[in-house]
């Protein structure tokens, strides 16, 4: 498995084609492409990918990609898409069709501040949008992490189980532009861990559907339920899939939560995407002062891994949840999700948030240590802080 | 420079100017820039910058109350034209200048708006409303900056990309029929149509000038240069030599039929006014269906859009 030095952006798009090409003994690959920065690269390297049964569509905007993706997947071809920020915001309506046909669709998502005022750096705050649809959600931290996930997500989607299509997300610039080694697996290899796509509802002759009728409230409610039972059995599948991935390539792309000497920790920093990275190092230096610090980075955000996070927080007095987005009128999205958690199970734990790297700043060392001294002066949950400005001066 | 000396130069990238500008020379079109945002972000060789350059003078030569004139632009190298402006004005989301521009227009009738935006942005993503407000003839002046390719993002097919011209996401060449702007325009009821090319500075500027005189839906298709990118991914050169290529291609052709105005890969472009009548516009046709059906009961709104403003 050659190891090359690529950018994130290089590692989602090499997935993405490796993935659409290994269904070529099937219906092939089809998709429609937008552009974005810091999305670009990925679709330009889709469009550039020599596919032997492929078709790639430069089409008009967003709305109409994800469109095109979801006509291909009906017909039973492996469709994916890229997006990013505002793009997403435009492709909002077809993003919840796919999820609501059921569609195996593999999205890679740049996380950009959405506009306006324009912005074009790191912010969660356009896929978070998203969480309320019926689709899985990763957050990658590293450019190897965003190639297994990506792959990882074909047959994740496509398992019968499931049957939803799957966002792997990853930071503007700090993972999509930056080159790190990265290992491209063969398409041998892609082959044999992604088996021809078997869409059972795809259209075909003998049994003539219409997709997206009008439906009565009581189907409709069964119709939620449905999805509502894929999505739990879909942490039994991800380690399915995880392990096959394993034993495929001899990686293992990451757990839906992965902990970092949180076992006897008395206070638990919770991040995701690349603030996990820097989280990390702060712990382990302080870690090596005697402190009880500890780590938990979530990379599945949907569905939630609820169970997980309690299990790796039960040593913990307190917890700092650090968002990279900020839900208007309340604060961290991912602080929610930690409360929701908690409720009825710690009701003792305190758990604060920290808004930090929002319009994409810069997540410092220096920022992670704010936070850790802030929360260490604590003895009860506040409102959420503001990192980076100070409140109460006049802000320009 | 001598030819041995490439390479060592050692004023490169070169030390922009120290800038205050207050100490510059007053270039004709200064006070219709905000000059605190130059130096502005388009490549040497664009030709964004001379289309701005062309709209200040024809704001200048029309005598235009500039309190009245207002830009909206969406998102692309030539929706930035916008922010460099000294107008009121908007910087949309992408492909939606036309309806934002359309909501200033009917809030405050009394407004020139201009919009001013990219071959992608208006054609694109936005080219639904580009064929809505044409059909309904709003009022607007339309200056589409056509460089044959999405700028902005780097260099990708654009709706206007001619056939067999390279792409970033058509790198064999692009193979779908592209837009006929003139024509779309004309053909969903523009009242006033025109293309220019960079190159005709003085034509560009006049029509600029005869557009703000007439009513209704106007278009101005402007040819531009994008040596960064589509001239690159072509092999066309630098910025001059698709000046060069306009010299030598264009072709000046007044109220030629619209739909003999396909753009071909470095093949002649049409140039010329090829529409320029009188329509009702949208306000117009409101007004008189209104009074027709309701009588007095109908008030239309003033033309100062009803507002107490000072
Ligand atoms: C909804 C949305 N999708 C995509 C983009 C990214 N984007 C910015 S400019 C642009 C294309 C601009 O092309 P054009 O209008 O031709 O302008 P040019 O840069 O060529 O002047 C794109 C796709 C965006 N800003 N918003
Ligand atoms: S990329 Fe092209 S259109 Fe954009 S500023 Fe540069 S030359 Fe002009
Ligand atoms: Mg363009």
């Amino acid at each position: 498995m050659p190891t090359e030095l690529i950018t994130g952006n290089h590692a989602a798009g090499y997935a993405l084609s490796a993935s659409g090409e290994a269904n070529r003994k099937a219906r092939g690959a089809a998709c429609g492409i937008y552009p974005i920065t810091p999305q670009t690269e990925i679709v330009e390297y889709v469009a550039k990918f020599p596919f032997t049964k492929g078709r790639v569509v430069p089409v008009e905007s967003e709305h109409s990609a994800m469109g095109v993706s979801i006509g291909a997947s009906l017909a039973g071809a492996r469709s994916f898409t890229a997006s990013s920020s505002n793009g997403l915001a435009y492709m909002v309506e077809n993003i919840m069709v796919a999820g609501f046909y059921r569609l195996p669709i593999v999205m890679v998502a740049v996380n950009r501040t959405l506009g306006p005022p324009w912005n074009i750096w790191a912010d969660q705050g356009d896929t978070l949008m998203l969480r309320d649809f019926p689709w899985l959600q990763f957050y990658c931290e590293t450019n190897q992490e965003v190639l297994d996930t990506t792959i990882l997500a074909f047959r994740l989607a496509e398992d019968h189980r499931i049957l939803l299509p799957t966002l792997v997300a990853m930071d503007a610039f700090i993972v999509s532009h930056t080159m790190a080694e990265t290992r491209l697996p063969e398409q041998w290899l892609v082959d044999s861990y992604l088996p021809p796509l078997d869409l059972p509802h795809r259209m075909r002759h003998a049994h003539p559907t219409t997709m997206g009728g009008l439906a009565w409230p009581h189907e409709t409610l069964s119709h939620r339920v449905e999805v509502d039972e894929a999505m739990r059995r879909v942490p039994t599948a991800y380690d399915e899939c995880r392990r096959l991935f394993d034993s495929t390539f001899g990686r293992d792309p990451g757990a839906a939560i992965q902990t970092f000497e949180t076992k006897d920790a008395d206070s638990i920093l919770v991040a995701s995407g690349t603030i996990a990275t820097t989280a990390r190092e702060v712990v382990r230096r302080r870690r090596a002062d005697g402190e009880r610090l500890g780590l938990v980075k979530i990379k599945m955000f949907r569905p939630f891994p609820e169970v997980e996070i309690r299990q790796a927080c039960c040593s913990a007095s307190k917890l700092a949840v650090l968002d990279r987005n900020y839900a208007a009128g309340v604060g961290g999205i991912f602080w929610q999700e930690l409360r929701a958690t908690f409720q009825g199970h710690r009701d003792d734990l305190l758990i604060q948030n920290y808004l930090t790297g929002i319009g994409g700043g810069d997540v410092t060392p220096a920022v992670v240590d704010e936070v850790i001294a802030d929360l260490a002066l604590r003895d009860a949950a506040a409102p959420p802080v503001w990192m980076g400005i100070t409140l109460g001066e006049e802000v320009h | 420079m001598s030819k041995d000396k490439v390479g060592t130069r050692t004023d490169f990238p070169p030390t922009p100017p120290e800038f205050l500008p207050e100490q510059q020379p007053d270039h004709p079109v200064t006070p219709y820039l905000r000059m605190e945002r130059i130096p502005h972000v388009w490549c040497p060789g664009c030709g964004i910058g001379t289309v701005v350059k062309c709209f200040a003078t024809a704001l200048e030569r029309s005598g235009a109350d500039l309190d009245k004139v207002s830009v909206v632009s969406g998102i692309g190298c030539s929706g930035r034209a916008a922010g460099y402006l000294k107008l009121d004005g908007f910087h949309t989301t992408h492909g939606r200048a036309i309806p934002f521009a359309t909501g200033l227009k009917l809030g405050r009738p009394e407004l020139e708006v201009a919009v001013f935006s990219g071959d992608g942005d208006l054609s694109g993503i936005g080219g639904n409303h580009f064929i809505h407000a044409a059909r309904r003839n709003m009022d607007l002046l339309v200056i589409l900056i056509n460089n044959f390719i999405y700028g902005m993002t780097g260099g990708q097919n654009a709706p206007t990309t001619p056939l067999t011209a390279k792409s970033s996401t058509m790198p064999f060449g692009n193979f779908e029929a592209p837009f006929n702007i003139p024509h779309l325009a004309a053909s969903c009821g523009a009242p006033y149509v025109a293309r220019w090319t960079c190159l005709h500075i003085r034509r560009l500027t006049w029509a600029m000038e005869e557009a703000l005189d007439r009513k209704g839906f106007r278009l101005i298709e402007v040819i531009a240069p994008c040596p960064t990118l589509y001239s690159r991914l072509n092999k066309l050169g630098t910025g001059l030599n698709g000046m060069r290529f306009y010299h030598d291609n264009a072709e000046i052709r007044h109220g030629a039929d619209t739909r003999e105005l396909d753009i071909d890969f470095q093949k002649s472009i049409t140039c010329g006014k090829f529409v320029d009548e009188e329509r009702p516009t949208f306000l117009d046709q409101m007004n008189e269906h209104y009074g027709q059906v309701l009588g007095e009961k109908y008030v239309p709104m003033s033309p100062e859009g009803g507002w107490l403003h000072g």
